[in-house]
């Protein structure tokens, strides 16, 4: 019967059926918080996966994922209003993402938003052509666990080693995971400015993000 | 001209207020439903489109896609509207022909049309490449000027000033570097011949961009200016303000916006309606002379992907057929592999011919996808066969260019989720007498000769 629901929830996303992917949800709470806690930890991060291989492949474009998204936020929000207090609650990461300064891209940056969304982070979008020290105040202001920053133009790269710098400068560097990516970013360059993780796409984005909160 | 741009920024002072978020949502409902209207579905036994019919519903439903949603204006979070009567009428209004160049070497772009045999104007050269050295970025560009077949060259920048000072955008480094850049590439084509072919190189911001025009040492008002959303149907000060600068040099303006594969268009044939929606965007917010709608991936490493080129080819066709417009498009320009490879001529052939047959001017460059920061990546010989390809495709139907790209397609597709990363001018070249070493020459030569047996006969004869 659980396993059942698991399955027509993760359908029922899949489909974009928000409705009946919230009553499922509910019948889910209904029969317990352990299968609330397993649809939080288990079968939303299987869709969530099942998701970004969409999008991959072409099956799911930026639409898609964002009403997946969208759905996933409203039908975690009912599961864990099935857990109560003194269970272990599954709290949210959240990213502070921007373009950088001199850069005003967005459909990179918008995808792996979207993408991390779907992977079950808060994600506070900064805009374009943000300035260092915007991008540390920012992650200070929402209490940030990674700063993600993206760029497209090679002379716009040297804003992301001062995003690294702008933390150094204020002794912040330990408290954030800087996340880079964009057209001209590369491991290499990742390495080089001493980011804690590359993305060179959404997926691999979410992936990494993911690796940088567990450590 | 009936809505000046002074009209358009207020527009986008006083239009309705939303996130960009909800603009973009909006444009994926709107697609859906014109979808359904236009009856519009792609025929995946074609990656250029040879169903008139189809294209001419694809152009209605643009317009009216365009007309719905209008376009998100970044800066004041405000949609600007306008009617389908002020497209017409500023459709009508199109010239019918701009020159770019100047003397000798002015190269005059017309409305291509569908399978009529003209041959486009090619800007060429390695787009935005970074270079090692002034003297080889001198004869890099000598030599893609060399070339009787390229009509435009492509800039790209020197990273780094004096070996070590990082250049910047939005500091004097950029304004510095970009302008160099424009003066060498004016250096190079003089010492070409070529003095009045047109040039391009897009400093990424609007100062640098100022800063590279000098009549005599760099960008002319004969020269390419274009001012291009950075995605779907979204505008900024930035891009008004690039396109008010070529209105007050006279310029011929190339503008336009793109539709994404993948992107909130929803589907391919979305993403069609998008850049037919994005080419009305550069006519009537930035008032371009040359439209420009095309196509890019949200997440592949290749624009020659066959949905990536159906978007293009299909857009395009939209316009060329239903319009006199002038239409520009870099189906070719960023092929996934890298330069030396055969897959890189193989991607980028099928991109050219796209672009022609369709019935646009390749205005891009060539340079592979991805090139992060190296240096020296890419060689005039990719230059020159962008050049020979789109003029050679010309003279193939829709019909025959599908043939040729179905086995184009099969000899890159193994590759596309992993394209060969290429090799550098310093790999492939003999720097000390600036040509290609033989076994680059050589591959050029055999895929030269593959296309021509493919039906690419204009290859040779020229």
């Amino acid at each position: 019967m659980k396993n059942e629901l698991f399955a027509n929830l993760q359908k029922a996303i899949l489909l974009q059926e928000e409705d009946l992917a919230e009553k499922i949800a509910q019948n889910i709470i209904e029969t317990g918080k352990e299968s609330a806690l397993i649809a939080l930890r288990e079968v939303l991060p299987d869709v969530s996966k099942i998701v970004g291989e969409k999008f991959e492949t072409g099956e799911y474009f930026l639409p898609q994922l964002v009403i997946a998204g969208e759905i996933m936020v409203k039908v975690s929000k009912i599961l864990e209003s099935g857990i109560s207090i003194d269970v272990e609650k599954v709290s949210k990461k959240i990213i502070v993402i921007g373009t950088v300064q001199g850069d005003v891209h967005t459909i990179g940056k918008n995808i792996v938003k979207i993408m991390l969304k779907t992977a079950g982070f808060e994600v506070i979008d900064i805009g374009e052509d943000v300035k260092a020290e915007t991008f540390v105040n920012k992650a200070e202001e929402h209490h940030a666990d990674i700063i993600a920053a993206s760029c497209l133009m090679t002379m716009t790269l040297p804003y992301q080693k001062e995003i690294i710098e702008e933390l150094n400068d204020r002794g912040l560097r330990k408290k954030y995971k800087v996340l880079v990516g964009g057209g001209p970013v590369d491991q290499a360059w990742a390495d080089k400015i001493g980011a804690d993780g590359f993305g060179a796409d959404g997926i691999q984005a979410a992936k990494v993000a993911k690796q940088l909160i567990s450590k | 001209m009936t809505i000046s741009i002074w009209e358009v920024m207020d527009r986008g002072k006083n239009g309705p207020k939303m996130t960009q978020q909800d603009f973009s949502m909006r444009i994926f409902r709107a697609c859906q439903k014109l979808i359904k209207k236009y009856n519009i579905k792609r025929n995946e036994d074609e990656i250029i489109p040879t169903d008139d019919a189809l294209t001419r519903r694809v152009f209605e439903a643009g317009v009216e896609l365009f007309e719905e949603v209008g376009v998100y204006y970044i800066d004041k979070a405000r949609v600007i509207h306008f009617s389908k009567d002020e497209v017409y009428e500023e459709l009508d209004q199109l010239p019918d022909q701009v020159v770019l160049g100047e003397g000798k070497d002015a190269s005059i772009l017309h409305a291509l049309g569908v399978d009529e045999g003209r041959e486009p104007s090619v800007c060429a050269g390695n787009q935005t490449i970074l270079y090692s050295s002034e003297d080889i970025m001198f004869q890099n560009y000598k030599a893609c000027a060399e070339n009787p077949e390229t009509d435009g060259i492509w800039g790209g920048v020197i990273p780094t000033i004096e070996g070590k000072y990082e250049v910047q955008t939005g500091t004097p480094s950029e304004l510095w570097a970009y302008r160099k850049a424009t003066e060498i590439l004016r250096r190079a084509i003089n010492a070409a011949g070529r003095p009045g072919m047109y040039i391009r190189n897009n400093a990424p911001g609007i100062a640098a961009a100022i800063a590279c025009f000098d009549r005599e040492r760099g960008m002319r008002s004969t020269d390419y200016f274009e001012a291009h959303g950075y995605a779907e149907l979204l505008v900024t000060t930035d891009i008004l303000n690039r396109a008010m600068w070529a209105h007050l040099n006279h310029a011929t303006l190339d503008s336009g916006n793109f539709g994404v594969n993948g992107g909130f268009g929803g589907s391919v044939e979305g993403a069609a309606l998008v850049a037919v929606a994005g080419a009305l965007q550069g006519l009537m917010v930035m008032k371009g002379d040359v439209l420009a709608p095309f196509a890019i991936p949200a997440n592949e490493k290749s624009r020659m992907s066959k949905k990536t080129l159906w978007i293009g080819s299909t857009a395009i066709q939209a316009l060329a057929n239903n319009t006199h417009a002038i239409l520009s498009y870099s189906a070719g320009d960023h092929p996934g592999s890298g330069p030396g490879t055969k897959e890189f001529f193989y991607e980028s052939a099928a991109g050219h011919i796209t672009a022609t047959v369709s019935g646009a001017h390749s205005q891009g460059g060539t340079r592979k996808f991805a090139i992060g920061h190296k240096e020296n990546f890419g060689t005039p010989v990719e230059s020159w066969f962008m050049a020979k390809v789109c003029k050679a495709a010309a003279h193939i139907n829709r019909k025959r260019a599908n043939d040729i790209l179905k086995v184009l397609y099969e000899k890159y597709e193994p590759i596309l989720k992993h394209p060969p990363e290429g090799y550098t001018l310093n790999e492939l070249y003999d720097l000390d007498h600036f040509v290609p070493k033989q076994s680059y020459q050589d591959l050029y030569d055999g895929i030269i000769d593959e296309l021509y047996e493919l039906g690419l006969v204009k290859l040779k004869d020229r």
